[in-house]
């Protein structure tokens, strides 16, 4: 065994879901700096995608990028993804800590981000009949959230139904978490609202 | 002297100003004149079409007219105008002079009085049809004499409590009679020249929309007796028709719920032909709507006309505007509008052509406005019918013309792109379809560019790859003699 290969290169990772999920976990091999700097990639990556994806596959008005709202469209289905799949873990027994999955979870996302790259390419050389580039990203994808649910079931120590079973729970909490996060930034903005009329009024009847 | 100078120049300046002012004045319509660009947002277009004259019945000469429900303008350029709540139909010519009022007809050697015609079609040897919908019958005139009458048919696919009421009124190039009657949901009655029954023609789906699908759920479920109570589901009717001379039928249709097919051509087996890429099914109205309450005002098409350049006019009765467009269903150009100035409507009813001309009937403001191309609009039709046409290079240069009058013209630079495919300058087309939002001819010009590139730079490539695959397995087979 190549015990230095292992799990602080990412691109083995994609290649060996098994042993680099097992040494993540109980082999505290994970590297967390540079799950931030695939983060980033995977950010710069939705960008790229946006804007330079060939004319004929590309639906997006050019001129109207928002960064905000790409940023959040990569950064927060991941931090929900990793924080329900916590979240699950504690109630179903998983030995999966935070860290582990945050970092696991961050190198799953090479494929889909290559795929994506790939795509971008394909796109500006093929034409409208060949949307060979929807393959890869597709490819890329699933490659993706394969070695994902493998990782997830090494790590949690889970058979195949309980993971299974385990990611479904993810997606549910995914969604009450999303409606949690509205609710609260609502209160948030009713209170503020709120303290500001009555700041309001109280200046108006001092003055 | 000096002063006199001054005095010269503030003279020549004012009038300058008057002049420009003036000018302003007659470029600018009483609605406002627009296109789409790529991503449905309207854009600023040229004036295509403007009011050259409105006159009501006391300008006409023949009294105030009466809620007016059709007319009709024959190849001749007369207008026939059916003036409903008057029972009586005027002739006018096409400057809307008065020739002729009918008041009545003779029937059988009896005065008829020309009660509630609704809907009207003069073929070219002057013989009018007129329906009259309260009496649910349809009279052949000729001359001032009935010389023939449609009445409800009699046959197996008419149920008996079938209630005729015929309102508009087409005829083929093959003489055969479409006829609209109101509350029948089955299409367009055909009727053969010979005036029987054919059968229907051309009906109008149901639309799925989220209240349909859903009742169609609770009918899966529900029992026979339940399922009765229910309200059924209809597919729209019609609202106005028009045969063109290539054999199609044109209809529109009001107050549909999804801004979709308002418009269709019916070739002679009664389906639709008009379809974008892929089966896609156009919005023919506004892109962008205005809301009520949180509903959106949907464009509700009372009537289209084809005019003989192949160009078709639709009026919508919700904004007021006429959209004109061309055989691919391009948008040409809008224009009308609500309002109480001229050149725009309260209730518009028909819209007929006569040459260039445009003719709208208003029911509630009991006049007719007509519309002559400007210099822009008249030159956006010469490029779309030249390029039909096949002659690309002289609509390639008739449309750089109409893009010096207005940058928004995604017609314009899709001429011009094109024009470019075909003369194989693939650079040029494929910056100008970009301009032109066209992904479909993008694309075509495109893989063609590509074939070019490749067979250019392709040998040099293949001859580049060769010779660094030679030299690897040459060093390789050095080191592996130096080793041994």
């Amino acid at each position: 065994m190549k015990e230095k290969k292992s799990a602080t290169n990412p691109f083995y990772t994609i290649m060996h879901p098994f042993n680099c999920s097992y040494d993540i976990r109980f082999k505290e091999k994970g590297n967390g700096v540079l799950t931030i700097i695939i983060l980033a990639v995977f950010f710069l990556t939705s960008i790229y995608q946006r804007q330079s994806t060939g004319y004929i596959f590309n639906d997006n008005k050019l001129s109207e990028l928002n960064v905000f709202v790409q940023f959040i469209s990569v950064i927060l289905p991941f931090v929900l993804f990793v924080t329900a799949n916590w979240i699950v873990a504690i109630l179903m027994n998983g030995t999966g800590r935070f860290r582990d999955i945050w970092i696991y979870g961050a190198y799953c996302c090479i494929p889909f981000i290559l795929g994506n790259i790939v795509s971008v390419w394909l796109s500006n050389i093929l034409v409208m009949e060949e949307p060979f580039g929807g393959y890869v990203q597709i490819a890329g994808a699933t490659w993706s959230l394969v070695i994902l649910f493998i990782g997830l079931m090494i790590m949690h120590e889970y058979g195949f139904t309980q993971n299974v079973f385990s990611c479904i729970c993810t997606i549910l909490v995914m969604f009450i978490l999303l409606f949690l996060i509205m609710l609260v930034g609502n209160l948030a903005s009713d209170l503020y609202g709120f303290v500001m009329t009555v700041a309001k009024e109280l200046i108006f009847r001092m003055s | 002297m000096r002063k006199i100078k001054t005095c010269g120049i503030a003279l020549c300046l004012a009038a300058a100003m008057f002049a420009g002012a003036d000018m302003k004045a007659e470029a600018q319509s009483n609605f406002n004149s627009y296109s789409y660009d790529e991503w449905d947002g309207s854009v600023e277009a040229p004036a295509s079409y403007q009011p050259v004259m409105v006159k009501n019945g006391f300008e006409i000469g023949a009294g105030p007219l009466n809620t007016p429900q059709d007319f009709f303008m024959d190849k001749d350029g007369h207008l026939y105008v059916a003036d409903t709540g008057n029972n009586r139909i005027l002739v006018l010519d096409a400057e809307l002079e008065l020739l002729e009022i009918m008041e009545t007809v003779r029937m059988n050697g009896e005065e008829v009085p020309l009660t509630d015609v609704e809907g009207m079609y003069v073929t070219e040897d002057h013989v009018l049809y007129a329906s009259q919908t309260q009496s649910g019958r349809i009279l052949i005139i000729r001359d001032g004499e009935v010389t023939g009458i449609i009445e409800k048919p009699v046959s197996n696919l008419i149920s008996d409590d079938f209630i005729f009421a015929p309102t508009k009124i087409g005829l083929d190039i093959y003489g055969r009679v479409y006829v609209l009657s109101k509350g029948c949901y089955s299409g367009l009655l055909q009727f053969d020249v010979d005036g029987s029954f054919m059968g229907f023609f051309g009906a109008n789906k149901v639309e799925v929309t989220a209240q349909v699908a859903f009742n169609y759920m609770w009918k899966s479920i529900l029992s026979d007796e339940q399922r009765a109570a229910m309200t059924s589901i209809l597919p729209i009717e019609y609202s106005n028709i028009d045969c063109s001379e290539d054999g199609f039928v044109y209809t529109s249709t009001v107050g549909t719920q999804l801004p979709k097919s308002q418009i269709k051509k019916l070739n002679p087996l009664g389906n639709n032909t008009y379809f974008a890429l892929g089966n896609a099914e156009f919005n023919f109205g506004d892109e962008e709507l205005s809301y009520k309450k949180g509903k959106a005002n949907y464009p509700s098409f009372i009537d289209v006309k084809a005019n003989e350049k192949g160009f078709i006019f639709a009026i919508d009765l919700t904004s007021g505007r006429i959209f004109e467009r061309d055989q691919e269903a391009n948008l040409v150009a809008v224009f009308g509008g609500m309002g109480n100035q001229t050149g725009t409507f309260s209730t518009p009813v028909a819209v007929d052509v006569y040459g260039d001309r445009v003719y709208v009937l208003d029911r509630l403001k009991n006049n007719i406005t007509v519309f002559e191309p400007t210099e822009y609009g008249a030159l956006v039709e010469e490029a779309i019918c030249t390029y039909g046409e096949g002659r690309y290079d002289e609509a390639s240069g008739l449309w750089m013309q109409v893009l010096a009058r207005n940058a928004n013209s995604k017609l314009a630079y899709n001429g011009i792109g094109k024009a470019f495919t075909q003369g194989e300058e693939y650079t040029d087309a494929l910056q100008y379809l970009r301009y032109s939002g066209d992904k479909y001819s993008y694309s075509k010009a495109f893989g063609k560019n590509r074939l070019v590139v490749v067979r250019r730079y392709g040998p040099y490539a293949i001859v580049l790859i060769v010779c660094v695959a030679a030299a690897l397995s040459v060093r390789k087979r050095v080191v592996r003699r130096k080793k041994k």
